[in-house]
């Protein structure tokens, strides 16, 4: 699917070089790299991806904080978090603020964009 | 060590192997260490709390770390282990550590992770702990892992 434009948000430095290769690789833009819900937040305002990949345990800001002020700058922001085991708390709660799409960890590169591509679809998923 | 707390362990690399695309796990040999000793060039140590106390660590030679790191990148090219191949190590530790507490879960055993430690160079002798280990030998298309287990049960 071309011209996606994505924005990766994770702490981990290789999340963001597997998800970067497989999105380039299935004609998306990365717009934008965050490393903590911080950056997250001001690069969205400045960037304005059609998708994020976000991550929940980060610094400074944690990926559930992040996407309730990404969601309450645009409601209609698309949201994929990724989940690690031990944050189905978490995920409970991002569904409540109305987060659909979910990834868990691990994953491959292509999980993702396949992921991604139900998003811009339009398709609920997890 | 019962196999009960080998296997979930054993399951989880196998498990988080094939999830990412890298291959399949054979299961060598399991002995016994008298403390927790990793000789392999890197070491990946991550801490476990709770029913089950203790370390895990996997070990493995360089040429191991560095097709693994590579594998999980999408092929990228690593040719030393600097930020970002450490980076992959320590996801890679915390999936399987985190896989392996999703088992125990199952059997109501608590066990709670902390962030993996990555140490590595030449003629590395990393001792641990002075717990008795459990060490599994797995071989997989990538190279050789040594998985150790040094519990307080
Ligand atoms: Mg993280």
């Amino acid at each position: 699917m071309k011209g996606v434009k994505l924005m990766i948000v994770d702490d981990s430095p290789a999340i963001h070089v597997i998800i970067e290769r497989a999105a380039i690789a299935n004609g998306y833009e990365v717009c934008a790299h965050a490393k903590n819900g911080d950056e997250a937040v001001k690069l969205y305002e400045s960037t304005r991806p059609d998708v994020i990949t976000m991550d929940i345990t980060m610094p400074v800001k944690d990926g559930l904080t992040a996407s309730k002020e990404i969601l309450a700058q645009n409601p209609c922001a698309k949201i994929l978090m990724l989940s690690a085991m031990g944050d189905e708390e978490i995920v409970k709660e991002a569904k409540d603020i109305g987060i659909t799409h979910f990834m868990k960890k691990p994953f491959k590169g292509e999980d993702i964009v396949n992921a991604i591509n139900n998003m811009i679809l339009g398709e609920t998923g997890e | 060590m019962d196999a009960k707390y080998i296997n979930p362990f054993i399951n989880s690399v196998s498990g988080v192997f094939a999830s990412l695309g890298l291959g399949e796990i054979a299961t060598g040999n399991i002995f016994r260490k008298e403390t927790f000793i990793c000789r392999y060039n890197l070491t990946t140590i991550l801490g476990i709390s709770g029913s089950i106390n203790g370390n895990v660590a996997l070990s493995m030679p360089y040429d191991t770390a560095k097709k693994i790191a590579s594998a999980m990148m999408m092929g990228m090219d690593v040719t030393e282990i600097d930020e970002m191949s450490v980076s992959a190590l320590g996801e890679l530790t915390n999936m399987i550590c985190g896989q392996a507490a999703t088992e125990f879960s199952l059997q109501n055993l608590v066990a709670e992770i902390t962030p993996p430690t990555i140490i590595h160079g030449d003629n590395m002798k990393v001792i641990i702990s002075q717990v008795e280990t459990t060490a599994v030998e797995l071989s997989s298309l990538l190279g050789s892992i040594e998985l150790n287990l040094g519990l307080e049960i």
